[in-house]
């Protein structure tokens, strides 16, 4: 099972977004495998009917070394296309509390861990294969 | 056969904003995502809804 995506192409520029739901509600996001969790500005968490004051208290490092205090949330995130649909239980996702971090952003933890994700930037396209890791007892 | 999702609505009058989509079209956008969530809801409040903020130009380093 394999979700694709292209690229959007805003004005001259694209980015690689990938469409996913949460409770019922469909959001899009920036794919970022340097990012280690996923991220949602507070707004996101609000219209998801999430009381932020009850979360869990957690710190994140911006690229530019910046901490910024957040609050950690796991979601049961869906993909899906024609054919198919593939939730991931538990998704961590920190909740951004000021404008530091704008944007939905689709980073490694819970997802990366459950897909094989390849960014075919000459095609303009990121494809989701479900693969999820096994254990292997030694 | 691969099916490629993408966005087909034109988001480029909508940098930086949040934008509400219903059936491939930006019904709502703004600054304020509660705001036009709350509207969107009302005017169509059994559709299924794509929520997203339109990324800003330039180079991004996450």
């Amino acid at each position: 099972m394999t979700f694709y995506f292209r690229y959007k192409q805003i004005n001259n520029f694209t980015r690689p977004i990938v469409i996913f739901s949460i409770k019922g509600i469909e959001f899009f996001g920036i794919i970022d495998s340097g990012a280690d969790s996923s991220i949602m500005p507070k707004e996101v968490a609000e219209v998801l009917g999430i009381n932020i004051e009850k979360l869990a208290d957690d710190e994140i490092r911006t690229v530019s070394g910046q901490l910024v205090k957040v609050k950690r949330a796991y979601f049961d995130v869906g993909f899906k296309d024609l054919r198919e649909n593939k939730t991931i239980n538990k998704v961590p996702f920190h909740i951004s509390l000021d404008n530091s971090l704008k944007d939905i952003v689709i980073g490694r933890a819970g997802i990366f861990d459950n897909f094989t994700i390849t960014f075919e930037q000459m095609y303009k396209r990121v494809s989701l294969k479900y693969n999820p890791k096994k254990v292997y007892e030694r | 056969m691969t099916y490629e999702q993408e966005i087909s609505a034109d988001l480029s009058n909508f940098i930086g904003e949040w934008v509400i989509i219903v059936d491939k079209k930006v019904v709502e956008h703004g600054e304020n995502l509660k705001g036009i969530f709350k509207e969107v809801k009302e005017k169509y409040p059994n559709r299924k809804l794509l929520i997203g903020k339109v990324p800003e130009k330039g180079n991004l380093i996450l």
